[in-house]
């Protein structure tokens, strides 16, 4: 879709990193699947972006990560920085693999 | 006291009956603080923002910690993500910023800022009514009314009661439902709200979408919820108190033995046995039908998997849920019925033109036939869950041969697909039409050529045959099924059927209301399909019809040239029913 540079930018440290993920409940990312990805991000210390469309949110913030509106099959870039990243980005993978709890 | 009855349609969101008085929460109230507030009262009124936050955050934690495990498990990540919403520091930024750049009150700027979201959201998914932006719409409401102080109201409540409201929240619906809150109406809504999904959860009967609701009624005034039929009155009279009183009776005794009752059937007075099946709306009906005993399921409508979802629903997921309905109800039958609704309230199909008519406009097997792979991909859907040999596809709104026969044509070619994707299907899978468009009444005997079964769908039937709008409060009369011409039609019908040897289903609402099951039956009906609440209901009707006598009772009103004679003399029939056994 967009630019989906997996190396790190120029000049930016060696602990940011950054995945595509796709989407696959059924609903995308609706209050409930975005609250469950707010409380994991929070977990972690690291700063962690999400893009898609174009748009950058935080996701420690839920309403930012609504306003994405992703739906069911997005794609999704998880970006974080910080001493527990490669942690971080495990656990959002997870959560995203299992649908966020949800079922098929 | 002055108020006499009156009967409004809305949205059926969560089954069962609630009689009690009303409680009305209006919008009204979001009018009142627009004014505006002086530079030295910003920090007071960003102060009673966080007030109301930190309010129901509280309110919410409490709640959490109240709940039993499946309730949590339920409710709880609805709740969460509603508290994390509004604690959310954008959010409370973003609020902060309108206050004091406009120098707004606290309300205005929640709805400003509020507004924003949900505009962008409804913008982004293209629905019309989303349920991401419903959500948001809650929100505001819920904290509005905080804001304004009128929760308070509520918590003092000792009494049962019907909320009427503008919308309401899901932890709103669990917090009064803690209160004593039997029954819920509102204005906005849809099936797939949050709200929605934790009525259905909480088993409190609701009907939602109902524009100016709160206009009609005022709190402690009495109030009925059908959330079964998606109908809520006001004022009702003794004579709806009493009826409602024992359908509720039958919906709870019904949820209180929700194992398997054993009976032997649905049979007459005269030993008349009847087939008694299920309509569906939502998948989560489904247990109900079968613990119910139903004899399969004359009804599953498939506008769940499309209305209101961010995209359209997957070959492979639709099939999934089918083969899941039929699995469990196996060797039973059930019959699916493809999409019945226009494209403007499926995702991905906004028309360009504003239909002046939807009833009548592109809708249904029209709307398929015109989006043919997303037909295609359900009828494959519903071919695959027929593996077993139990399913049936029923298509909806056929008003003329051609449609017939090109929604054949795409059933063969849907076939022949999945041979060479070596999936299984049933070859000979049974495929009938609704009879709900009068033209079709008059080629039966054609269409028979090419049908295996027929189902009656009497709703739209009656609406299109009067040109009266069932859920017009005015027209309750013209759209009555007990009139001379309707009585006559359902006749001819079923003697076409009958001559044709094809099987005939009901499956409208005609099939709940004493009088209309004794005429159905009268005429020679045998095959019913109802909202599985109906089926107990249904069930202490037979047993005390005797069906020789009902027919006798048909011979004579079909002559009859009104309304009331027909009424009356049906009457007369409840009425003696008993000594005539």
């Amino acid at each position: 879709m967009k630019e989906s540079e997996d190396s790190p930018k120029p000049g930016g440290d060696s602990k940011k990193i950054r995945k595509i993920l796709t989407l696959k409940n059924q609903l995308g990312l609706h209050a409930r699947a975005a609250a469950a990805l707010v409380n994991t991000a929070n977990r972690f210390k690291s700063d962690i972006q999400i893009q898609y469309n174009e748009e950058t949110a935080n996701c420690k913030s839920i309403m930012g990560i609504l306003m994405l509106s992703a739906p069911f099959g997005a794609e999704i870039e998880i970006i974080i920085e910080g001493d527990d990243a490669a942690q971080a980005l495990r656990d959002i993978e997870n959560l995203i693999d299992n649908r966020f709890g949800e079922p098929e | 006291m002055s108020a006499y009855s009156r009967t409004i349609k809305g949205i059926k969101v969560s089954a069962g009956i609630a009689i009690g008085r009303a409680v009305v929460i209006s919008r009204s109230f979001r009018d009142v603080p627009k004014k505006g507030i002086s530079a030295e009262e910003v920090e007071s009124e960003k102060e009673r923002f966080i007030s109301a936050i930190r309010l129901i955050t509280e309110q919410t934690d409490r709640l959490l910690d109240g709940m039993t495990q499946k309730e949590l498990r339920k409710i709880g990540p609805h709740i969460n993500a509603q508290k994390m919403i509004l604690s959310d520091l954008r959010f409370t930024e973003d609020v902060f910023n309108i206050i004091s750049t406009e120098l707004a009150s606290s309300e205005m700027a929640v709805v400003k800022s509020l507004d924003k979201y949900s505009r962008s959201l409804s913008s982004k998914e293209k629905a019309l009514l989303n349920a991401r932006s419903l959500d948001i719409k809650s929100i505001e409401f819920l904290l509005l009314r905080i804001l304004s102080g009128k929760i308070k109201d509520i918590s003092l409540l000792s009494e049962d009661f019907i909320l009427i409201s503008h919308d309401i929240t899901p932890t709103e619906l669990y917090y009064y439902s803690k209160q004593k809150m039997i029954g819920v109406a509102t204005e906005l809504g849809g099936r797939n709200s949050h709200a929605a999904i934790v009525a259905r959860s909480l088993h409190i009967p609701a009907v939602v979408g109902i524009p100016n609701l709160t206009q009609h009624i005022s709190t402690m005034e009495d109030v009925i919820i059908d959330g079964i039929n998606g109908i809520v009155i006001i004022h009702p009279n003794q004579r709806q108190i009493a009826e409602y009183s024992d359908k509720r009776t039958a919906f709870c005794s019904l949820l209180d033995t929700q194992q398997t009752q054993e009976h032997n059937g649905f049979v007459s007075s005269d030993g008349v046995r009847v087939s008694v099946l299920a309509n569906i709306d939502f998948p989560e009906e489904v247990d109900t039908a079968k613990s119910l005993g139903a004899d399969g399921i004359g009804l599953l409508r498939t506008e769940f998997y499309f209305i209101e979802r961010p995209r359209t629903p997957s070959e492979e997921e639709q099939f999934r849920s089918y083969d899941h309905i039929a699995e469990k109800f196996y060797p039973k039958e059930i019959t699916i019925r493809t999409l019945d609704v226009g494209g403007e309230k499926v995702p991905g199909f906004i028309s360009q033109q504003k239909e002046e008519n939807p009833a009548l406009g592109v809708r249904a097997i029209r709307f398929c036939l015109k989006n043919k792979n997303l037909f295609l991909s359900q009828i494959k859907a519903i071919l695959r869950a027929s593996h077993r040999g139990n399913v049936r596809i029923l298509i909806p709104m056929i008003s003329k041969m051609e449609e017939i026969i090109e929604t054949k044509r795409l059933i063969e070619e849907a076939k022949q697909i999945l041979t060479t994707e070596n999936k299984r299907f049933d070859p000979n899978i049974k495929i009938g039409i609704m009879l709900e468009i009068p033209s079709i009444i008059f080629i039966m005997e054609d269409v028979a050529k090419h049908i295996d079964f027929f189902s009656l769908g009497t709703n739209d039937l009656i609406q299109f045959m009067m040109a009266a709008d069932r859920g017009n409060i005015e027209l309750f009369d013209s759209a009555s099924s007990l009139s001379p011409s309707i009585i006559r039609v359902l006749n001819m019908i079923f003697k076409k059927a009958e001559s044709l040897n094809k099987p005939i289903y009901v499956c409208g609402e005609m099939a709940t209301e004493e009088e209309d099951i004794v005429t159905l039956l009268g005429i020679g009906y045998r095959h019913l399909s109802m909202s599985p609440i109906n089926i107990p209901i249904f069930m202490n009707i037979i047993k005390d019809i005797n069906i020789r006598r009902a027919e006798e009772l048909v011979n004579r009103i079909i002559t009859y040239e009104n309304d009331s004679d027909i009424i009356k003399e049906i009457e007369r029939f409840l009425n003696e029913k008993g000594s005539n056994n």
